[in-house]
């Protein structure tokens, strides 16, 4: 009997340490879970998750590295604004926090459901995600994520020692970084592809009211806890013309909802032909980084200094 | 619930104690207690289909019990075993073929030039329908042949038939083999129970490492076998062979070893099939619980071989064809039967296919160069055939087998590098394999003396492996059956 609980220990302790090992590289959302609470917020869906860079951002506002930004910004799937993705936020915002900052990211795709969803139901896409289950904690491995939710088989943690994978979350900001071949003839490839998907999905969703009131909460809660800023994300101009597809009366409505809740709206849509992006959809890191730094300096002219 | 689910990890262990603990000193409530745990394994995927195990197991014990009074007539006796026949095999009809043979009909119907609206229905198939159903048939007719008195004890008898460890896909144990071992008293034995862990780690192996992981790539290449090269069937072609046994082998091994810890033994199901010489020995080897009961039950009662050459050439194609769409309601399980028919009938008319009935090499540690040679040329037709049984349809393995023989069949697999890791996997699991050959299962004397260091630390390497390879829990193949 001793024996077999000697030897039932030895499988728990290595499984514990292969777990511990994961520090972004296998998997693109699991880290955000163990970092804890935070006092300063970047939100949205994967525009911002992948473009928008805390360190960047920062670097532009005085006492920046005491804000303690941290991008919490999923994907469409996941972080569409809707309830999951509210309590999820709730639950990562330091409850104590009153000075902090949120970047409120939006696009008309965070604010979508299936064209046949009833406006009841827009709980379901996201339910069965990690942001309706798992609790934020400040230690890792997060077991409840990774028994869970943890997507390819553990031993793709060593494989991603042992070989990096393109895709990496940064543990201590939230930052989920893309590296990518982007000679022409590949990224053309990938924006073709995504206006096939956009073009064949299009007609699959509709706006949702709910997911504005939504939205319209969260920013209230936040406004709680700090200073709040809504961001409109851009994409490639082929891309752009499906968001106006989507919700032609787009800026007007998010114009609309900065002046009820009196914040600033910064829009980046007419400036997407600047920017490269990897797929169509999301800025590649060195446009990420000029964006960041231009909605820093941004931020640092309107933000009001405690 | 799946063996290899966190629930199954609860549920066996709590079973195990109660089993054990509170009920050890009374069969009829351990036997109720193996009733109860079975309902609940089973409903747990779905309750609404318990109606039709506990339909089955009544109908078949009445039966049983009428066949088996004395004064009842032949014709009688005849009626009750086709009552129960018909109600088998009126359930397994109705639930996995009623929509095959409507499309099929209509297909043909349109075929020859009339107009015939496709209809079918939205039918769920109960998991393990095609194992229980046979199973408790093969009860009905031993009763009526006089091989076995008729169970007086309902309990039993329904425990019996629902039996979680072999419930969902089997092995299909015999009624004269399992029946038995319920009416009598279970001792534990901890040698016993120790056999039963080692050859659930060893299943749970099979499945979890090799067969979960073959089948990410079998899943890419069958996708799309027009758009892949050559050496990618290939690979595709080679991992679902491994997949398939895997799979299916490591289920048989997890439920005889928890039948073991039950104090139950369940006959063997997979012998080592890859290692076979030839397609009648690989057959003796593969999925042995069925192919003795198409051999018992059809083959036999339909003449067997015994009755001329065109009688046995016509009783082989039957058993094969039945055999295929016992699988599926698939023309593709249809043709993979005929398939192996056609390899195995030179062999039974030739008089050879009873010229392997030893294990391979044995005594020996390496085969000799003809027996390496048989044993790869009869795996590869074997592999052939798993193109037919995986596709989707006719056309979808016609392409892949042309695909096969394109001249890119030698080049370098457009697929993920982790295969080259796989394929270790795979070279690793054989040798492992070809060493266990004389036992029960692989690893049940392997490291066993040893010293404990070495023997834990082979059990470690297992258990490690299978956390670090396990994927997201996945069907066993043969539930669809």
């Amino acid at each position: 009997m001793t024996k077999c609980l000697v030897f039932a220990c030895f499988p728990v302790v290595s499984a514990l340490g292969v777990l511990y090992l994961e520090d972004g590289n296998a998997d693109a959302f699991g880290m955000r879970f163990t970092t804890g609470k935070k006092t300063s917020l970047i939100i949205g869906n994967s525009r911002a998750a992948q473009g928008l860079i805390p360190e960047e951002i920062v670097k532009q506002l005085p006492k920046g590295d005491e804000l303690g930004l941290y991008n919490y910004a999923f994907a469409v799937g996941y972080s569409s604004y809707g309830p999951v993705y509210y309590q999820s936020i709730k639950d990562k915002v330091e409850a104590r926090t009153k000075n902090g900052l949120f970047i409120v990211t939006v696009d008309p795709w965070s604010l979508v459901v299936e064209s046949e969803a009833h406006e009841d139901t827009i709980i379901l896409p996201e339910q069965p995600t990690p942001l309706a289950d798992v609790n934020n904690q400040s230690y890792k491995p997060n077991l409840s994520y990774m028994l869970n939710w943890f997507e390819p088989s553990y031993y793709e943690i060593i494989h991603r020692v042992l070989r990096p994978a393109n895709e990496r979350l940064h543990r201590d900001s939230g930052w989920l970084e893309l590296v990518l071949p982007m000679d022409s003839s590949t990224v053309n490839y990938r924006i073709s592809e995504k206006v096939r998907q956009f073009e064949e999905g299009l007609h699959g969703v509709r706006f949702s009211n709910s997911r504005l009131e939504y939205l319209d909460k969260t920013i209230k809660y936040l406004k709680n806890h700090g200073q709040v800023f809504l961001v409109y994300l851009p994409a490639h101009p082929q891309i752009m013309k499906y968001d106006q597809m989507i919700m032609p009366n787009f800026n007007k409505s998010m114009k609309k909802l900065a002046e009820n809740n009196r914040i600033l709206y910064k829009d980046y849509s007419n400036q997407a032909g600047e920017f490269v992006y990897t797929d169509g959809i999301h800025l590649y890191q060195s446009s990420g980084r000029l964006l960041s730094a231009d909605l820093g300096s941004w931020i640092n002219d309107n933000i009001i200094h405690k | 619930m799946l063996f290899n689910s966190f629930e199954f990890l609860i549920f066996l262990p709590i079973v195990f104690m109660v089993y054990w603990f509170v009920f050890q000193k009374h069969l009829k409530a351990q036997n109720a207690f193996l009733l109860l745990a079975s309902y609940v394994f089973y409903g747990w995927w779905d309750y609404r289909f318990l109606g039709l195990i506990a339909l089955s197991s009544i109908v078949d014990y009445s039966c049983g019990l009428k066949i088996g009074q004395q004064y009842q007539t032949k014709g009688k006796k005849q009626f009750y075993l086709g009552l129960s026949l018909a109600v088998n095999l009126g359930l397994l009809g109705f639930f996995k073929y009623f929509n095959f043979f409507i499309e099929s009909t209509t297909e043909m119907i349109n075929a020859f030039g009339f107009q015939a609206n496709p209809y079918s229905l939205k039918l769920i198939l109960p998991v393990g329908i095609s194992f229980y159903t046979f199973q408790t048939m093969s009860y009905t007719i031993d009763v009526f042949r006089g091989k076995l008195k008729p169970s007086k004890d309902m309990v039993a008898f329904f425990a019996y038939v629902s039996f979680f460890p072999q419930l969902v896909a089997g092995p299909i144990e015999r009624a004269t083999q399992l029946l038995p071992q319920f009416h009598r008293q279970r001792v534990f034995k901890y040698s016993e129970g120790m056999d039963g862990m080692r050859q659930i780690l060893w299943g749970l192996f099979k499945k979890m490492v090799i067969a979960d992981n073959c089948a990410v790539y079998v899943d890419q290449v069958f996708a799309d076998p027009a758009g892949q090269s050559g050496s990618n069937l290939l690979v595709g072609a080679l991992f679902f062979s491994f997949q398939i046994y895997g799979d299916f082998s490591g289920y048989s091994d997890i439920a005889i070893g928890t039948a073991r810890l039950f104090g139950f033994k369940l006959m063997r199901n997979f012998a080592y099939p890859y290692f076979s010489r030839d397609v009648a020995e690989f057959w003796r080897r593969w999925h042995i619980s069925l192919s003795t009961w198409f051999r018992d039950y059809v083959y036999i009662p339909l003449g067997g071989s015994k009755n001329g050459r065109r009688k046995t050439i016509a009783n082989v194609f039957i058993i094969f064809l039945v055999s295929g769409l016992w699988h599926g309601a698939n023309w593709t399980f249809v043709f993979w039967g005929g398939l192996n028919a056609i390899y195995f009938l030179p062999l039974l008319l030739g008089k050879k296919h009873r010229v392997h009935l030893d294990i391979v090499a044995q005594g020996k540690t390496c085969p000799s160069l003809k027996e390496l040679g048989q044993m790869l040329f009869t795996f590869s037709l074997v592999t052939l055939t798993w193109v037919l049984f995986r596709s989707s349809d006719i056309q979808e393995a016609w392409v892949y087998l042309q695909g096969l023989w394109s001249p890119d069949l030698f080049s370098k697999p457009q697929l993920d590098i982790r295969i080259y890791l796989f394929l270790g996997l795979i070279v690793c699991f054989v040798l492992i394999e070809w060493r266990g050959r004389e036992s029960e299962f692989a690893i049940q004397k392997m490291a066993l003396f040893r010293p404990a260091i070495v023997r834990y630390g082979f059990y470690y390497s297992l258990v490690m492996m299978i956390f670090l390879f396990a994927t997201k829990e996945q069907e066993f193949i043969y539930f669809q059956f």
